[in-house]
């Protein structure tokens, strides 16, 4: 045997690992993205069904804030305009619209609730504290949810973006393209690094 | 170079654990020591004797300092990095206690949303633990809120013969890859074999040295290490092979050849579970339900 056949057989027996190791990546990553999407679409949704209920009690107490109730349901219905399937998650102007909707709404439910803080009754109603303590938990879960959502994109996209998955996904999965992600607020930008 | 290979597989093993939490050393973790043995070991007697019938993972965290992070945060990632619950069922709950800041946290794993919801979380905390925290009675505050969050979970779940508390699985960690480069390895040990057979000792060596590349890639992998770093390891490793039975090794070397080959396998022990105490969580996961408060 010669070098060079010794050459050409390492060649493609390197070649043969790096399309092994790297054929399923796509449309894994592609999977994963998909259903951190849809945990954030599930956390937004729950959000807006929230609204109705809050908005009502609030008018029971707080009939004054007329405004601030009225920009909550205004913000609330633009995000029930914009719908954003998972299959668009690479069109910039749909996620963009998505995400620029539910940051009007989380805008208007954080001035609504700091308004509350004026009521002391509101404040004291059980049913009032329950749908607080309701949408400070869905807050949170969007937080997590955006943030492996952030996550599972980046992975996603750097496997589109660098070598060699960019040469394989390039020949095995053209129609892949790389998707759009939040632009993440500080605490989401990195992973909390704890030490003791 | 054998010495060398392990050093190279432990080092790059341990890039990817840069969050340091406290190590998961039974039902209650004490860090922030409030509680004396004697009250630690009942708190968690009572929720061993819960886990046994239902299978829900519950702990009792205390820690001195969030260091500056959310505790809704902290929480979801501890629970998530611990792994409380079970992995199908994600039925964990872990109540967090940072003394500093005064504040305390009810995460509720995905499974048990359901039953502890965030109204109920909140309620037990500022029913139930704060006005003993205020008066720092922490043992008799977390007692109750324990025994409150066990009322509002219990018949949730049943301990089934179905469920297993095997920690993860090898090939549930980055599976595809892990299994990729078994097939690869395989099939070229097959390859080895079948060039022995025909005595073409340079195919004998590449075979050699791609398969101990990718066993190197499939050992990492297990290890948890990411796609990318176990897919730089198995190339650097095949290529040292490579050269090392190119250049150091004659076709009579076989014996210390195989020996070489059974070196890697031992680097498979780091992959072992090292949890104390006899309890580990059984990979639930997180997704920021549960409540927050401060006393």
């Amino acid at each position: 045997m010669k070098i060079s056949n010794i050459v050409g057989l390492s060649i493609i027996a390197l070649v043969v690992v790096v399309i092994g190791t790297h054929i399923n990546n796509v449309p894994k990553l592609d999977e994963n993205v998909k259903s951190s999407w849809s945990q954030v679409e599930n956390q937004y949704k729950r959000r807006y069904d929230l609204i109705p209920n809050l908005v009502s009690t609030v008018k029971g107490y707080a009939s004054h804030e007329k405004e601030t109730l009225q920009s909550v349901v205004e913000a609330r219905a633009k995000v029930g305009q914009v719908n954003l399937d998972a299959k668009n998650l690479s069109n910039p102007e749909l996620f963009g619209a998505f995400n620029k909707a539910q940051s009007g709404l989380s805008g208007a439910l954080s001035k609504l609730m700091l308004v509350v803080e004026r009521y002391p009754d509101l404040k004291a109603n059980k049913n009032f504290m329950a749908l607080q303590s309701q949408l400070e938990g869905t807050e949170n879960r969007i937080s997590v949810a955006r943030r492996d959502y952030i996550q599972s994109v980046k992975k996603y996209n750097i496997e589109l973006r660098t070598f060699p998955g960019k040469l394989v996904a390039s020949v095995f999965h053209p129609e892949a393209s790389v998707k759009e992600t939040f632009n993440a607020t500080v605490e989401e930008r990195s992973n909390p690094k704890v030490k003791f | 170079m054998k010495k060398l290979l392990v050093l190279l597989v432990f080092l790059f093993s341990f890039l990817d654990a840069s969050i340091d939490f406290p190590k998961l050393t039974g039902q209650v973790v004490d860090r922030a020591n409030i509680l004396n043995e004697h009250q630690e070991s009942a708190i968690a007697n009572l929720l061993k004797e819960h886990e046994n019938k239902t299978s829900n993972q519950i702990v009792v965290v205390t820690i001195n300092t969030l260091n500056g992070y959310d505790i809704a945060d902290y929480g979801y990632q501890l629970g998530r990095h611990w792994g409380i619950g079970q992995k199908e069922r994600n039925n964990g709950v872990l109540l967090i206690i940072a003394m500093r800041e005064r504040k305390l946290r009810i995460e509720v794993g995905y499974g048990l949303e359901g039953s502890l919801t965030d109204n109920i979380s909140k309620n037990i905390i500022d029913s139930k633990i704060r006005p003993y925290f205020k008066k720092q009675k922490y043992y008799k505050g977390i007692s109750r809120g324990v025994n409150s969050i066990l009322e509002s979970i219990k018949g949730e779940y049943k301990t089934s013969s179905v469920y297993n508390n095997n920690p993860k699985s090898l090939l549930d960690v980055e599976g595809g890859l892990t299994f990729t480069f078994l097939v690869v390895a395989g099939f070229f040990a097959i390859m080895e074999a079948m060039a022995k057979l025909f005595g073409n000792i340079h195919l004998i060596r590449i075979s050699r040295a791609i398969y101990i590349g990718c066993g190197a890639g499939f050992l990492v992998s297990i290890l948890g290490v990411s796609l990318i770093i176990a897919s730089i390891i198995a190339v650097i490793v095949l290529f040292i092979s490579f050269y090392f039975y190119f250049m150091k090794l004659k076709a009579e070397d076989f014996p210390k050849a195989h020996h070489l080959a059974g070196g890697y396998s031992n680097a498979g022990g780091f992959s072992g579970s090292n949890f104390g105490g006899g309890f580990s969580g059984g990979g639930g996961s997180f997704g920021g339900g549960g409540a927050s408060g401060g006393w």
